[in-house]
Protein backbone atom coordinates (compact mmCIF):
# COMPACT_ATOMS: atom_id res chain seq x y z
CA UNK A 1 0.00 0.00 0.00
CA UNK A 2 1.53 3.42 -0.92
CA UNK A 3 1.94 6.14 1.88
CA UNK A 4 1.60 9.56 0.76
CA UNK A 5 3.71 12.66 1.49
CA UNK A 6 1.45 14.31 3.80
CA UNK A 7 0.98 10.76 5.91
CA UNK A 8 4.72 11.07 6.73
CA UNK A 9 5.80 12.47 10.60
CA UNK A 10 5.70 16.79 9.89
CA UNK A 11 9.15 16.92 11.62
CA UNK A 12 10.36 14.54 8.56
CA UNK A 13 8.88 17.08 6.11
CA UNK A 14 10.39 19.67 7.40
CA UNK A 15 13.32 18.37 8.16
CA UNK A 16 13.68 17.13 4.42
CA UNK A 17 12.70 21.05 3.74
CA UNK A 18 15.40 22.26 5.69
CA UNK A 19 18.01 20.74 3.20
CA UNK A 20 16.69 22.18 -0.24
CA UNK A 21 17.70 24.85 -2.09
CA UNK A 22 15.74 28.06 -2.66
CA UNK A 23 14.81 26.91 -6.22
CA UNK A 24 13.87 23.13 -4.93
CA UNK A 25 11.90 24.63 -2.19
CA UNK A 26 9.41 26.87 -4.72
CA UNK A 27 9.04 23.70 -6.64
CA UNK A 28 7.44 21.89 -3.77
CA UNK A 29 5.77 25.27 -2.79
CA UNK A 30 4.15 25.01 -6.32
CA UNK A 31 2.90 21.00 -5.66
CA UNK A 32 -0.02 21.68 -3.26
CA UNK A 33 -1.27 24.07 -0.79
CA UNK A 34 -0.30 21.62 2.22
CA UNK A 35 3.49 22.24 0.88
CA UNK A 36 3.29 25.63 0.42
CA UNK A 37 2.32 26.08 4.06
CA UNK A 38 4.90 23.59 5.31
CA UNK A 39 8.00 25.23 3.05
CA UNK A 40 6.46 28.73 4.54
CA UNK A 41 7.20 27.33 7.92
CA UNK A 42 11.16 26.61 7.36
CA UNK A 43 13.41 29.51 7.65
CA UNK A 44 15.38 29.82 4.68
CA UNK A 45 18.47 32.49 4.72
CA UNK A 46 19.62 34.12 1.96
CA UNK A 47 22.62 35.48 2.49
CA UNK A 48 22.83 38.38 -0.28
CA UNK A 49 20.36 39.20 -3.05
CA UNK A 50 20.35 41.86 -5.66
CA UNK A 51 17.93 44.05 -7.89
CA UNK A 52 18.84 46.06 -10.41
CA UNK A 53 16.95 48.30 -12.36
CA UNK A 54 18.54 50.41 -15.56
CA UNK A 55 17.74 51.51 -18.71
CA UNK A 56 14.63 49.76 -18.87
CA UNK A 57 16.70 46.21 -18.10
CA UNK A 58 16.47 44.62 -14.44
CA UNK A 59 18.37 41.85 -12.68
CA UNK A 60 17.66 39.59 -9.88
CA UNK A 61 20.58 37.87 -8.21
CA UNK A 62 20.16 35.55 -5.45
CA UNK A 63 23.23 34.31 -4.10
CA UNK A 64 22.91 31.25 -1.80
CA UNK A 65 26.08 30.59 -0.80
CA UNK A 66 29.61 31.14 -2.20
CA UNK A 67 29.53 30.59 -5.61
CA UNK A 68 25.81 29.80 -5.57
CA UNK A 69 23.67 32.02 -7.42
CA UNK A 70 20.29 32.04 -9.29
CA UNK A 71 20.86 35.29 -11.92
CA UNK A 72 18.00 36.60 -13.68
CA UNK A 73 18.00 39.60 -16.22
CA UNK A 74 14.98 40.87 -17.96
CA UNK A 75 14.95 43.37 -21.00
CA UNK A 76 12.11 44.27 -23.09
CA UNK A 77 11.50 42.81 -26.93
CA UNK A 78 9.17 42.95 -29.46
CA UNK A 79 6.83 40.68 -27.27
CA UNK A 80 6.89 41.43 -24.40
CA UNK A 81 9.90 40.31 -22.11
CA UNK A 82 13.20 38.22 -22.32
CA UNK A 83 14.07 36.40 -19.52
CA UNK A 84 17.77 35.11 -19.62
CA UNK A 85 18.00 32.90 -16.47
CA UNK A 86 21.36 31.22 -15.35
CA UNK A 87 22.79 29.33 -12.10
CA UNK A 88 26.11 29.37 -10.64
CA UNK A 89 27.62 29.92 -14.41
CA UNK A 90 28.81 32.86 -16.22
CA UNK A 91 29.27 29.92 -19.46
CA UNK A 92 26.80 31.86 -22.43
CA UNK A 93 26.27 28.07 -23.09
CA UNK A 94 24.25 27.75 -19.81
CA UNK A 95 21.80 30.68 -19.70
CA UNK A 96 18.72 29.61 -20.96
CA UNK A 97 16.19 32.34 -22.50
CA UNK A 98 12.45 32.23 -21.96
CA UNK A 99 10.13 35.30 -23.39
CA UNK A 100 7.09 36.40 -21.26
CA UNK A 101 3.88 38.06 -22.41
CA UNK A 102 4.22 40.92 -20.32
CA UNK A 103 5.75 44.31 -21.51
CA UNK A 104 6.53 45.49 -18.40
CA UNK A 105 9.97 44.10 -17.55
CA UNK A 106 9.65 46.16 -13.96
CA UNK A 107 6.32 44.64 -12.92
CA UNK A 108 7.61 41.27 -13.62
CA UNK A 109 10.89 41.40 -12.42
CA UNK A 110 9.86 42.92 -8.70
CA UNK A 111 6.67 40.35 -8.90
CA UNK A 112 9.02 37.30 -9.45
CA UNK A 113 10.94 39.09 -6.03
CA UNK A 114 8.53 39.71 -4.01
CA UNK A 115 6.87 35.77 -5.11
CA UNK A 116 10.19 34.01 -4.21
CA UNK A 117 11.32 35.74 -1.26
CA UNK A 118 8.88 38.03 0.25
CA UNK A 119 7.70 35.59 3.10
CA UNK A 120 8.02 35.52 6.45
CA UNK A 121 10.41 32.49 5.63
CA UNK A 122 12.98 34.19 3.69
CA UNK A 123 15.54 36.11 5.68
CA UNK A 124 17.65 37.93 3.58
CA UNK A 125 21.16 39.03 4.85
CA UNK A 126 21.40 41.79 2.71
CA UNK A 127 18.89 43.26 -0.61
CA UNK A 128 21.49 45.18 -2.79
CA UNK A 129 19.93 48.14 -4.62
CA UNK A 130 21.54 49.17 -7.93
CA UNK A 131 19.72 51.65 -10.38
CA UNK A 132 20.25 54.81 -13.13
CA UNK A 133 20.08 57.63 -11.79
CA UNK A 134 17.30 59.09 -13.32
CA UNK A 135 14.31 61.80 -13.02
CA UNK A 136 11.49 59.20 -11.74
CA UNK A 137 13.05 56.03 -11.76
CA UNK A 138 13.06 55.62 -7.84
CA UNK A 139 9.21 56.72 -7.91
CA UNK A 140 8.75 54.05 -10.45
CA UNK A 141 10.77 51.11 -8.57
CA UNK A 142 9.03 52.24 -4.80
CA UNK A 143 5.20 52.19 -6.92
CA UNK A 144 6.22 48.66 -8.10
CA UNK A 145 7.28 47.59 -4.02
CA UNK A 146 4.47 49.87 -2.56
CA UNK A 147 1.52 47.13 -2.91
CA UNK A 148 3.83 45.79 0.33
CA UNK A 149 2.96 48.13 2.58
CA UNK A 150 -0.96 47.33 2.43
CA UNK A 151 0.22 43.84 4.61
CA UNK A 152 3.13 43.51 6.82
CA UNK A 153 3.27 39.74 6.38
CA UNK A 154 4.28 40.29 2.26
CA UNK A 155 7.10 42.64 3.08
CA UNK A 156 10.96 41.48 2.68
CA UNK A 157 12.62 39.93 5.68
CA UNK A 158 16.15 41.99 5.43
CA UNK A 159 19.13 42.38 7.77
CA UNK A 160 20.63 45.30 5.74
CA UNK A 161 19.77 47.18 2.71
CA UNK A 162 22.58 48.05 0.43
CA UNK A 163 22.67 50.78 -1.96
CA UNK A 164 25.10 50.99 -4.85
CA UNK A 165 26.65 54.22 -5.22
CA UNK A 166 23.88 56.65 -6.22
CA UNK A 167 21.14 54.24 -5.93
CA UNK A 168 18.07 55.66 -4.44
CA UNK A 169 19.95 58.61 -3.23
CA UNK A 170 18.17 60.21 -0.50
CA UNK A 171 14.71 58.13 -0.44
CA UNK A 172 16.60 55.39 1.76
CA UNK A 173 14.73 55.60 4.55
CA UNK A 174 11.63 55.60 2.64
CA UNK A 175 12.39 52.66 0.27
CA UNK A 176 13.10 50.52 3.68
CA UNK A 177 9.85 51.32 4.76
CA UNK A 178 7.90 50.66 1.86
CA UNK A 179 9.72 47.08 1.58
CA UNK A 180 11.52 46.25 4.95
CA UNK A 181 10.22 44.13 7.69
CA UNK A 182 11.64 46.66 10.32
CA UNK A 183 12.10 44.24 13.24
CA UNK A 184 14.60 42.36 10.96
CA UNK A 185 16.21 45.39 9.73
CA UNK A 186 19.41 45.98 11.26
CA UNK A 187 21.38 48.74 9.03
CA UNK A 188 21.79 50.60 5.45
CA UNK A 189 24.59 50.40 3.77
CA UNK A 190 25.82 52.41 0.52
CA UNK A 191 28.93 51.02 -1.34
CA UNK A 192 30.97 52.12 -4.22
CA UNK A 193 33.64 50.45 -5.65
CA UNK A 194 37.32 51.98 -6.88
CA UNK A 195 38.14 50.19 -9.73
CA UNK A 196 41.68 49.49 -10.77
CA UNK A 197 42.51 47.63 -14.26
CA UNK A 198 45.48 45.94 -12.29
CA UNK A 199 44.08 44.52 -9.83
CA UNK A 200 40.84 42.33 -9.45
CA UNK A 201 40.98 42.26 -5.25
CA UNK A 202 39.70 45.05 -2.80
CA UNK A 203 42.53 45.99 -0.44
CA UNK A 204 41.32 48.89 1.55
CA UNK A 205 37.72 50.24 2.23
CA UNK A 206 36.75 53.43 3.90
CA UNK A 207 33.86 53.23 6.68
CA UNK A 208 32.21 56.13 7.22
CA UNK A 209 29.29 55.73 10.07
CA UNK A 210 26.54 58.05 9.87
CA UNK A 211 23.99 58.78 12.58
CA UNK A 212 21.55 55.49 13.19
CA UNK A 213 18.08 55.80 12.06
CA UNK A 214 15.41 54.43 13.87
CA UNK A 215 18.15 52.18 15.87
CA UNK A 216 19.34 51.12 12.30
CA UNK A 217 23.08 51.67 11.82
CA UNK A 218 24.06 53.87 8.75
CA UNK A 219 26.87 53.19 6.94
CA UNK A 220 28.63 54.58 3.46
CA UNK A 221 31.47 51.73 2.76
CA UNK A 222 33.69 52.97 -0.18
CA UNK A 223 35.56 49.67 -1.42
CA UNK A 224 38.97 49.96 -3.18
CA UNK A 225 40.86 48.16 -5.62
CA UNK A 226 43.69 49.97 -5.80
CA UNK A 227 47.01 50.84 -3.44
CA UNK A 228 47.26 54.47 -3.99
CA UNK A 229 48.86 56.93 -1.52
CA UNK A 230 45.85 58.97 -3.31
CA UNK A 231 43.32 56.66 -1.88
CA UNK A 232 44.77 57.30 1.95
CA UNK A 233 44.61 61.27 1.27
CA UNK A 234 40.88 61.70 0.13
CA UNK A 235 40.01 59.37 3.14
CA UNK A 236 41.90 61.43 5.43
CA UNK A 237 40.74 64.69 3.83
CA UNK A 238 37.41 63.34 3.79
CA UNK A 239 37.17 62.26 7.48
CA UNK A 240 39.24 65.74 8.93
CA UNK A 241 35.99 67.39 7.08
CA UNK A 242 33.85 65.19 8.70
CA UNK A 243 34.69 65.90 11.99
CA UNK A 244 34.88 69.66 11.42
CA UNK A 245 31.42 69.68 10.09
CA UNK A 246 29.73 67.04 12.76
CA UNK A 247 27.02 69.00 14.74
CA UNK A 248 26.91 68.18 18.84
CA UNK A 249 24.71 65.82 18.67
CA UNK A 250 26.70 63.42 16.64
CA UNK A 251 29.92 60.88 17.40
CA UNK A 252 31.07 60.39 13.67
CA UNK A 253 33.65 57.71 13.23
CA UNK A 254 35.20 56.68 9.99
CA UNK A 255 37.12 53.71 9.81
CA UNK A 256 40.26 53.09 6.92
CA UNK A 257 41.09 49.64 6.68
CA UNK A 258 43.80 48.37 5.07
CA UNK A 259 44.80 44.37 4.25
CA UNK A 260 48.49 43.72 3.91
CA UNK A 261 49.80 42.89 0.48
CA UNK A 262 51.45 40.09 0.96
CA UNK A 263 50.08 38.95 4.09
CA UNK A 264 52.31 39.22 6.78
CA UNK A 265 51.12 36.35 9.24
CA UNK A 266 54.20 37.32 11.52
CA UNK A 267 53.28 40.63 12.47
CA UNK A 268 52.58 41.79 15.95
CA UNK A 269 49.38 43.20 17.29
CA UNK A 270 50.31 46.51 17.98
CA UNK A 271 47.81 49.59 18.63
CA UNK A 272 48.82 53.50 18.33
CA UNK A 273 46.80 56.85 19.45
CA UNK A 274 47.61 59.90 18.07
CA UNK A 275 45.84 63.36 18.43
CA UNK A 276 45.64 64.76 15.04
CA UNK A 277 44.55 67.82 16.22
CA UNK A 278 40.71 68.16 14.63
CA UNK A 279 40.56 64.33 15.47
CA UNK A 280 41.98 61.23 16.71
CA UNK A 281 43.62 58.49 15.39
CA UNK A 282 43.21 54.80 16.65
CA UNK A 283 45.59 52.50 15.09
CA UNK A 284 45.61 48.62 15.23
CA UNK A 285 47.85 46.30 13.21
CA UNK A 286 47.61 42.90 13.53
CA UNK A 287 48.20 39.76 11.06
CA UNK A 288 44.85 40.35 9.93
CA UNK A 289 45.57 43.72 8.51
CA UNK A 290 45.54 47.16 10.26
CA UNK A 291 42.68 49.45 10.78
CA UNK A 292 42.75 53.35 11.59
CA UNK A 293 39.70 54.66 13.65
CA UNK A 294 39.37 58.38 13.27
CA UNK A 295 36.71 60.57 15.71
CA UNK A 296 36.90 63.70 17.67
CA UNK A 297 38.31 63.40 20.95
CA UNK A 298 35.35 64.44 22.99
CA UNK A 299 33.40 61.65 21.40
CA UNK A 300 35.84 58.45 22.07
CA UNK A 301 34.84 57.94 25.57
CA UNK A 302 31.60 57.30 23.95
CA UNK A 303 33.06 54.77 21.43
CA UNK A 304 34.99 53.21 23.83
CA UNK A 305 32.98 49.91 24.23
CA UNK A 306 32.81 49.60 20.38
CA UNK A 307 36.89 49.76 20.48
CA UNK A 308 36.89 47.36 23.61
CA UNK A 309 35.17 44.63 22.24
CA UNK A 310 36.47 44.74 18.61
CA UNK A 311 38.44 41.74 18.29
CA UNK A 312 39.37 42.57 14.21
CA UNK A 313 38.28 45.62 12.54
CA UNK A 314 38.63 44.34 9.34
CA UNK A 315 35.66 44.34 8.01
CA UNK A 316 34.57 42.51 5.01
CA UNK A 317 38.79 42.48 3.89
CA UNK A 318 39.10 39.61 6.17
CA UNK A 319 39.57 36.37 5.24
CA UNK A 320 40.36 35.33 8.95
CA UNK A 321 37.41 36.92 10.73
CA UNK A 322 34.76 37.90 8.54
CA UNK A 323 32.12 35.71 7.19
CA UNK A 324 33.30 33.44 4.32
CA UNK A 325 30.56 34.29 2.30
CA UNK A 326 30.75 38.51 2.56
CA UNK A 327 34.58 38.02 2.09
CA UNK A 328 33.70 35.89 -1.24
CA UNK A 329 31.42 38.32 -2.16
CA UNK A 330 33.38 41.65 -1.27
CA UNK A 331 36.70 39.97 -3.31
CA UNK A 332 34.77 39.51 -6.41
CA UNK A 333 32.66 42.64 -6.55
CA UNK A 334 35.16 43.80 -9.32
CA UNK A 335 34.44 40.47 -11.44
CA UNK A 336 31.64 42.12 -12.45
CA UNK A 337 33.78 44.51 -14.77
CA UNK A 338 34.18 40.76 -16.56
CA UNK A 339 30.87 39.50 -15.98
CA UNK A 340 28.02 41.98 -16.37
CA UNK A 341 29.76 45.37 -17.60
CA UNK A 342 26.08 46.86 -17.77
CA UNK A 343 25.53 46.75 -14.02
CA UNK A 344 28.81 49.04 -13.54
CA UNK A 345 26.35 51.22 -10.83
CA UNK A 346 29.05 49.78 -8.27
CA UNK A 347 31.43 51.23 -9.58
CA UNK A 348 33.51 54.61 -9.15
CA UNK A 349 35.61 54.73 -11.63
CA UNK A 350 36.01 58.31 -11.85
CA UNK A 351 39.86 59.50 -11.09
CA UNK A 352 40.22 60.08 -7.57
CA UNK A 353 41.10 63.63 -7.84
CA UNK A 354 36.86 64.15 -9.96
CA UNK A 355 35.86 61.16 -6.61
CA UNK A 356 32.62 62.27 -5.31
CA UNK A 357 30.66 60.43 -3.12
CA UNK A 358 26.79 61.59 -2.44
CA UNK A 359 25.01 59.83 0.29
CA UNK A 360 22.23 61.92 -0.02
CA UNK A 361 20.77 64.58 1.58
CA UNK A 362 18.95 63.14 4.06
CA UNK A 363 22.08 61.59 6.43
CA UNK A 364 23.63 65.63 6.26
CA UNK A 365 26.56 64.39 4.98
CA UNK A 366 28.82 67.42 3.61
CA UNK A 367 28.59 66.32 -0.33
CA UNK A 368 29.70 66.43 -2.80
CA UNK A 369 32.41 65.01 -0.87
CA UNK A 370 35.50 65.82 -3.23
CA UNK A 371 39.49 64.61 -2.93
CA UNK A 372 41.62 67.86 -3.20
CA UNK A 373 44.99 67.56 -4.20
CA UNK A 374 48.25 68.85 -3.27
CA UNK A 375 47.55 70.88 0.20
CA UNK A 376 46.14 67.38 1.98
CA UNK A 377 48.98 65.45 1.90
CA UNK A 378 49.97 66.87 5.17
CA UNK A 379 46.52 65.01 6.28
CA UNK A 380 48.44 61.50 5.87
CA UNK A 381 48.84 60.46 9.33
CA UNK A 382 52.84 60.40 10.29
CA UNK A 383 53.71 56.86 10.32
CA UNK A 384 52.19 55.96 7.06
CA UNK A 385 54.60 55.02 4.73
CA UNK A 386 54.17 56.75 1.63
CA UNK A 387 56.22 54.63 -0.73
CA UNK A 388 54.89 51.30 0.72
CA UNK A 389 51.25 52.64 0.02
CA UNK A 390 52.21 53.12 -3.83
CA UNK A 391 50.65 50.05 -5.89
CA UNK A 392 52.99 47.43 -5.86
CA UNK A 393 54.08 46.04 -9.67
CA UNK A 394 54.69 42.88 -7.92
CA UNK A 395 50.85 41.64 -9.42
CA UNK A 396 50.36 37.95 -9.85
CA UNK A 397 49.20 37.01 -13.38
CA UNK A 398 45.98 35.34 -11.80
CA UNK A 399 45.04 38.82 -10.94
CA UNK A 400 45.32 40.70 -13.87
CA UNK A 401 42.55 41.30 -16.18
CA UNK B 1 25.43 -10.83 14.79
CA UNK B 2 23.53 -9.23 17.29
CA UNK B 3 20.25 -10.48 16.04
CA UNK B 4 18.67 -13.65 15.84
CA UNK B 5 15.29 -14.79 15.45
CA UNK B 6 13.20 -16.40 17.29
CA UNK B 7 15.28 -16.82 19.87
CA UNK B 8 14.95 -20.07 22.83
CA UNK B 9 17.83 -19.61 24.55
CA UNK B 10 17.96 -17.74 27.55
CA UNK B 11 18.92 -14.23 27.18
CA UNK B 12 22.17 -13.29 27.82
CA UNK B 13 22.37 -9.82 30.53
CA UNK B 14 23.25 -7.33 28.04
CA UNK B 15 20.72 -7.89 25.42
CA UNK B 16 16.87 -7.34 24.86
CA UNK B 17 14.40 -9.17 23.01
CA UNK B 18 11.89 -7.10 20.99
CA UNK B 19 8.81 -8.86 19.18
CA UNK B 20 7.89 -6.68 15.85
CA UNK B 21 4.15 -6.76 14.61
CA UNK B 22 4.15 -9.79 12.96
CA UNK B 23 5.07 -11.57 15.74
CA UNK B 24 9.11 -12.27 15.13
CA UNK B 25 11.23 -11.61 18.30
CA UNK B 26 14.61 -9.99 17.67
CA UNK B 27 17.77 -10.10 20.20
CA UNK B 28 19.24 -6.88 20.48
CA UNK B 29 22.52 -6.04 21.79
CA UNK B 30 21.99 -3.02 24.74
CA UNK B 31 24.90 -1.64 23.16
CA UNK B 32 23.17 -1.34 19.45
CA UNK B 33 19.92 0.24 21.46
CA UNK B 34 22.06 3.09 22.78
CA UNK B 35 21.48 4.47 18.83
CA UNK B 36 17.39 4.42 19.38
CA UNK B 37 16.68 6.99 21.86
CA UNK B 38 13.00 4.90 22.09
CA UNK B 39 14.69 1.76 23.73
CA UNK B 40 17.52 3.52 25.19
CA UNK B 41 14.56 5.38 27.59
CA UNK B 42 12.64 2.52 28.30
CA UNK B 43 16.15 0.46 28.87
CA UNK B 44 16.56 3.23 31.54
CA UNK B 45 13.21 3.26 32.68
CA UNK B 46 12.87 -0.27 33.50
CA UNK B 47 16.70 -0.72 34.47
CA UNK B 48 17.03 -3.60 31.90
CA UNK B 49 20.59 -2.64 32.08
CA UNK B 50 20.86 -4.52 35.74
CA UNK B 51 21.46 -8.13 35.57
CA UNK B 52 19.02 -8.56 38.39
CA UNK B 53 15.95 -7.16 36.70
CA UNK B 54 13.75 -9.70 34.87
CA UNK B 55 13.69 -8.69 31.13
CA UNK B 56 10.52 -9.17 29.64
CA UNK B 57 10.28 -8.87 25.72
CA UNK B 58 9.27 -5.66 24.59
CA UNK B 59 6.52 -5.04 21.95
CA UNK B 60 7.23 -2.76 18.70
CA UNK B 61 3.39 -2.94 17.41
CA UNK B 62 4.61 -0.17 14.74
CA UNK B 63 7.37 -2.15 13.29
CA UNK B 64 7.28 -5.35 10.96
CA UNK B 65 10.02 -7.87 11.28
CA UNK B 66 11.17 -6.40 7.59
CA UNK B 67 11.65 -3.34 8.56
CA UNK B 68 13.54 -4.69 12.12
CA UNK B 69 15.79 -6.86 10.03
CA UNK B 70 16.77 -3.39 8.21
CA UNK B 71 17.18 -1.01 11.30
CA UNK B 72 19.24 -3.43 12.78
CA UNK B 73 21.59 -3.77 9.88
CA UNK B 74 21.50 0.07 10.29
CA UNK B 75 22.62 0.11 14.26
CA UNK B 76 24.64 -2.81 13.42
CA UNK B 77 26.58 -0.80 10.77
CA UNK B 78 26.84 2.33 13.14
CA UNK B 79 27.48 0.21 16.49
CA UNK B 80 31.02 2.29 16.63
CA UNK B 81 30.46 5.54 15.70
CA UNK B 82 30.20 8.25 17.99
CA UNK B 83 27.48 9.79 19.40
CA UNK B 84 24.65 11.46 16.82
CA UNK B 85 25.13 15.32 17.35
CA UNK B 86 22.38 17.41 16.22
CA UNK B 87 24.41 20.54 15.33
CA UNK B 88 26.97 18.60 13.11
CA UNK B 89 26.19 20.92 10.20
CA UNK B 90 28.78 19.20 7.93
CA UNK B 91 27.04 16.33 8.08
CA UNK B 92 23.20 17.26 8.12
CA UNK B 93 23.68 19.73 5.32
CA UNK B 94 25.18 17.61 2.89
CA UNK B 95 24.08 15.29 -0.25
CA UNK B 96 27.15 13.19 0.18
CA UNK B 97 26.66 9.29 1.24
CA UNK B 98 29.06 7.04 2.49
CA UNK B 99 29.26 3.98 -0.08
CA UNK B 100 27.31 1.63 2.60
CA UNK B 101 24.74 4.38 3.24
CA UNK B 102 23.74 4.56 -0.26
CA UNK B 103 23.56 0.94 -1.18
CA UNK B 104 21.24 0.91 1.93
CA UNK B 105 18.94 3.09 1.03
CA UNK B 106 18.97 2.44 -2.18
CA UNK B 107 15.30 1.32 -2.03
CA UNK B 108 12.01 2.49 -3.49
CA UNK B 109 10.32 5.40 -1.79
CA UNK B 110 7.39 3.62 -0.46
CA UNK B 111 9.87 0.98 1.12
CA UNK B 112 12.12 4.53 2.68
CA UNK B 113 8.91 6.34 4.05
CA UNK B 114 8.29 2.66 6.11
CA UNK B 115 11.85 3.15 7.19
CA UNK B 116 11.73 6.80 8.23
CA UNK B 117 8.74 5.39 10.12
CA UNK B 118 10.11 2.67 11.98
CA UNK B 119 13.18 4.95 12.97
CA UNK B 120 11.07 7.74 13.84
CA UNK B 121 9.20 5.66 16.43
CA UNK B 122 12.64 4.18 17.26
CA UNK B 123 14.14 7.80 17.45
CA UNK B 124 17.35 6.79 15.61
CA UNK B 125 18.49 10.10 14.78
CA UNK B 126 21.29 9.67 12.51
CA UNK B 127 19.31 7.14 10.62
CA UNK B 128 16.13 9.62 10.60
CA UNK B 129 18.50 12.11 9.65
CA UNK B 130 19.64 10.53 6.87
CA UNK B 131 16.64 9.61 5.10
CA UNK B 132 16.12 13.22 4.92
CA UNK B 133 18.97 14.04 3.24
CA UNK B 134 18.45 11.04 0.44
CA UNK B 135 14.47 12.06 0.15
CA UNK B 136 16.26 15.55 -0.23
CA UNK B 137 18.71 15.09 -2.48
CA UNK B 138 15.62 12.98 -4.86
CA UNK B 139 14.02 15.95 -5.22
CA UNK B 140 16.05 18.88 -5.05
CA UNK B 141 16.76 20.03 -8.58
CA UNK B 142 13.08 18.92 -9.68
CA UNK B 143 10.18 20.53 -10.96
CA UNK B 144 7.10 20.68 -9.18
CA UNK B 145 5.34 17.88 -11.34
CA UNK B 146 8.56 15.88 -11.11
CA UNK B 147 8.46 16.51 -7.09
CA UNK B 148 4.46 15.54 -7.32
CA UNK B 149 5.35 12.02 -8.77
CA UNK B 150 8.57 11.25 -7.03
CA UNK B 151 6.79 12.33 -3.40
CA UNK B 152 3.16 11.25 -4.50
CA UNK B 153 1.89 13.96 -4.11
CA UNK B 154 -1.55 14.65 -4.91
CA UNK B 155 -2.64 17.84 -6.50
CA UNK B 156 -4.76 20.61 -5.00
CA UNK B 157 -3.80 23.38 -7.66
CA UNK B 158 -4.61 23.75 -11.11
CA UNK B 159 -2.38 24.14 -14.21
CA UNK B 160 -2.48 27.51 -16.20
CA UNK B 161 -4.57 26.58 -19.22
CA UNK B 162 -1.66 28.21 -21.41
CA UNK B 163 1.38 26.92 -20.02
CA UNK B 164 0.15 23.91 -18.13
CA UNK B 165 2.11 25.01 -15.37
CA UNK B 166 0.57 24.65 -11.84
CA UNK B 167 -0.73 28.06 -10.01
CA UNK B 168 -2.10 28.55 -6.95
CA UNK B 169 -5.25 29.24 -5.82
CA UNK B 170 -4.44 31.70 -2.98
CA UNK B 171 -4.22 35.89 -3.79
CA UNK B 172 -1.07 35.56 -5.15
CA UNK B 173 -1.59 33.03 -7.86
CA UNK B 174 -0.39 35.34 -10.97
CA UNK B 175 2.49 36.10 -9.52
CA UNK B 176 3.41 32.51 -8.88
CA UNK B 177 2.22 31.49 -12.02
CA UNK B 178 4.48 34.13 -13.99
CA UNK B 179 7.66 32.63 -11.22
CA UNK B 180 6.93 29.83 -12.23
CA UNK B 181 7.30 30.45 -15.78
CA UNK B 182 10.55 31.39 -15.91
CA UNK B 183 11.99 29.91 -12.49
CA UNK B 184 11.58 26.10 -13.33
CA UNK B 185 14.52 24.22 -13.19
CA UNK B 186 14.41 22.76 -16.30
CA UNK B 187 12.77 25.25 -18.51
CA UNK B 188 11.55 24.46 -21.98
CA UNK B 189 13.13 26.19 -24.86
CA UNK B 190 11.95 28.70 -26.16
Amino acid sequence: MPIFWLELPENFRKNVVEHLDLMSRHSLKSTSTSNRFLVNSVVFSVPRVRFGYKEGRCLIMIYTGIETFLRMEFSKCTDGTVIHRSESSWDPSEISTKSHASTDALHLSISILKSLLANQSILIGALELEMEKKTGGHQEVIRHFSPMTSTSTTKFRIQKLVFVHNAFGGCEKRIATAICEMQDLVGMERICLMISSKKLGVTRSFVQREKAWNGKSMVLNELCMRSDIREVMHFFKKSSDRMTDATADESPLNTFVQSYEPPRPSQKWNFERVDKHKYILRTTKTPCGEWSHVLRERDETGHMPFFESEKCGMGYLCRTCSDPFEYWYHQNLSHRVLHEPFWNGIWDSAPSNELAFEWGPSFDVPQPLSFVQGPTANLVPDDVDSEALEYSEDVSEDNEF
Amino acid sequence: MSCEEPTTSPTPENNITVVSSDGKEFLLDLKLTEQSETLARLISNFEYDRTDVKKDPVPLGNITSAQMQKIIEWLQHHRYYPKWEQNDIHYSTSFTFETWVEEYLNIPNNEMFELLNAANYLNIPRLFSTICRIMASRITGKSAEQIRTVLNIKTDVKNDVYTGIPIQEDSSSSEDGMSEISLSPSPPPI
